[in-house]
């Protein structure tokens, strides 16, 4: 089957920053895609060649197997939400919404039944008639959704469409966005730099930076195995461990890190006496009262302190002072007996919990 | 407390003094000079001699006699043209400069009003030159072999091209502080919308802007039906407007009585000129957010 999106070696450069190069995606029917990365990654960019509002520089892009790298975007059929809704401010909801119908030409009765139908979606009845400043924000996004999904587009493109709600509204929206693509089953690629987003939201995740895709997988694998070392950093705000490689054979490696021995699994491309890094996340130390054991499969043991905990609601962070002038982040269930501040403690973690790369630099 | 402590602590004196310089400045310079011309208005001149015998003639004079009425329609349409056409032309220069001027666009719009350094007098004397009988142009064509064109000496259209070279200034600086307000990335999000660059200009851009130069129109349209200089030199004695004959009034002919009924007439025609404008914009159609009851 066709991919509903395809680009191919797109390159864009502004001046003399290259924002995309030679960048390859396919987005599959009805799956939700997100465009995940810093600031500056190019990710928005890369959505706005996708929409056609930014031309490439070189390479194609395809839309249910037509080229329409030169097409502008009124050609396109897309829809598009923005992050500062972009709500057109002289006219009501109701005209918002049915822009993409009007200037497709569809006649008054089609509008008003396509309304109907999107305004039902968002839940938004009764403020047909609102002008924008007369919204809250997340009936604003609801709107700027209502008015990117009435045309029924081939594919949705968000850019950060919910950078601007505060909190609670952020968490409420992830749900009704969600919902709104399984109930239409379109494509939507998600732009966004926040990874709690990303992997609430979407079924893939492509991460990017500096242009590249440092990755592109389903959810999980992105999240627990990450190719590289700037995912590995990136998602999941993981503890760093820099160490040096003491030893390794074709499935582990020992490691020497501030003091403490510690067997990852072998670091490809490594020699000994390399600088490496580990990623570990808070969630794959183990950590217990002083004296209780960890586990035989726990060959990483490390006593500690508990300088801090932060209560979190479903899980604690634990900050666990190791004595030789590391500290390492540790989740755990809030239940946990003998996690107080001060307290004894003892962190451990498998070996194939890290993810575990080369310094940068090294 | 004594009456003059609690006078001063009454915060509604505070406010009264505070508006009372501007109050003053408009009473003696606008109010009172209006008031002394509908009042002379209803006087009669006689050898230059305000004579203050009330009546309405006049207005009749005005009303009834076709001659000033030709004049006064001349000078609508002279105005509703000349802003017409100030406005295509300052809506391109404007349009450009706010969104490719970049960091010189200040610079731009500063440059657009440079003859104003000159004086009104000397620009369409300037104007004269390249226009009139001895002008650039007639004076040129006859040497390629081409007949001068007659209709740039002395006429209604040669005091319509000073008269925009004239305003097209403020019509584009009118224009282009809203422009800059214009959030252009609703165009954008038209053109994923399906508009064409032509549709989003005309359902986006132009209604959103419609307010400012809105503002632009009354600018160049007032000063038009008032304007004498230019049409005395570019028009010359066939090409007078209402504004020439209003002058005459307080010059040769010495009728300032009925002078100021034309002031009056005047007056009245732009405020009417200016309420219709008015009655275009709808403050919530042009995306005008502040001050509006929800």
């Amino acid at each position: 089957m066709t991919p509903v999106l395809e680009t191919r070696a797109v390159a864009k450069r502004f001046g003399r920053v290259e924002a995309v190069r030679t960048l390859d995606l396919t987005v599959e029917q009805a799956e939700f895609f997100a465009l995940l990365g810093p600031s500056g990654s190019g990710k928005t960019t890369m959505l706005r060649i996708i929409a056609g509002l930014e031309v490439p520089d070189a390479g194609r892009v395809l839309i249910n197997g037509q080229d329409v790298t030169r097409e502008p975007p009124y050609a396109r059929k897309l829809g598009m939400v923005f992050q500062d809704f972009l709500l057109f401010p002289h006219r009501t909801v109701a005209e918002n919404v049915v822009f993409p119908l009007r200037m497709q030409g569809q006649s008054r009765a089609e509008q008003a039944r396509q309304l109907d139908w999107v305004l039902d979606l968002v839940r938004l009845q009764g403020l047909e008639e609102r002008f924008p400043h007369q919204l809250s924000g997340g009936q604003k996004q609801r709107v700027a959704l209502a008015r990117g999904l009435v045309a029924k587009p081939s594919v949705l493109l968000l850019d950060e469409p919910l950078a601007n709600l505060d909190r609670e509204l952020r968490r409420e929206m992830e749900i009704e966005v969600r919902r709104y693509q399984q109930d239409l089953a379109i494509p939507f690629i998600y732009v966004t730099h926040n990874q709690e987003e990303a992997l609430t939201l979407s079924d893939r995740i492509a991460v990017m930076h500096d242009g590249r895709l440092e990755q592109v997988g389903p959810k999980l694998e992105v999240y627990h195995h990450p190719a590289t070392r700037f995912v590995a950093a990136f998602v999941g705000a993981p503890n760093r461990l820099r160490a040096r490689l003491v030893e390794q054979n074709s499935d582990y490696a020992r490691l020497h890190w501030g003091g403490f021995d510690l067997i990852s699994r072998a670091v490809r491309g490594a020699q000994e006496g390399d600088l490496v890094d580990q990623f570990l996340k808070p969630e794959r130390i183990r950590i217990v009262a002083a004296g209780a054991g960890l586990g035989a499969d726990i060959v990483n043991q490390l006593d500690g302190t508990l300088r801090d905990v932060i209560f979190k609601g479903p899980y604690l962070d634990c900050l666990v002072d190791l004595g030789n002038g590391r500290e390492l982040t540790v989740s755990a269930p809030p239940e946990t007996p003998g996690l107080s501040r001060g307290a004894a403690v003892g962190v451990g973690w498998s070996a194939e919990a890290p993810a575990i790369f080369l310094a940068d630099g090294a | 407390m004594n009456p003059l402590a609690r006078l001063r602590r009454d915060p509604r004196v505070g406010l009264l003094a505070l508006a009372l310089p501007g109050a003053l400045f408009v009473l003696v310079f606008l109010l009172l000079p209006l008031l002394s011309i509908v009042v002379f208005s209803f006087w009669r001149t006689e050898s230059y001699v305000m004579i203050p015998d009330w009546n309405l003639d006049n207005y009749r004079i005005i009303l009834g006699e076709s001659t000033y009425l030709t004049f006064l329609f001349r000078s609508v349409a002279m105005a509703l043209a000349v802003a017409l056409i100030c406005l295509a032309y300052a809506w391109a220069c404007a349009y450009v400069i706010a969104k490719h001027g970049g960091r010189y666009r200040l610079l731009l719009v500063l440059l657009t009003a440079a003859p104003f350094l000159t004086g009104v007098l000397l620009r369409i004397t300037a104007m004269q030159q390249i226009l009139g009988p001895i002008g650039l142009v007639n004076m040129a064509l006859p040497s390629f072999g081409l007949e001068p064109v007659q209709a740039l000496m002395y006429t209604n259209l040669a005091s319509a091209i000073g008269l925009i070279y004239l305003w097209i200034p403020f019509m584009l600086v009118a224009v282009y502080l809203s422009l800059l307000n214009f959030n252009f990335e609703l165009l954008e999000v038209a053109k994923v919308c399906g508009a064409t660059p032509w549709r989003a200009f005309w359902a986006i851009t132009w209604p959103l802007n419609w307010m400012g130069t809105a503002i632009g129109v009354v600018l160049v349209v007032v000063p038009t039906l008032a304007a004498t200089v230019t049409p005395r030199f570019l028009g010359g004695p066939n090409g007078a407007l209402y504004g020439n004959i209003l002058e005459h009034q307080f010059g040769a002919t010495g009728t300032w009585a009925l002078g100021s009924a034309m002031g009056v007439v005047l007056f009245l025609v732009s405020l009417a000129l200016i309420w219709l404008i008015w009655k275009t914009v709808n403050l919530r159609r042009v995306g005008f957010t502040g001050g509006l009851a929800d």
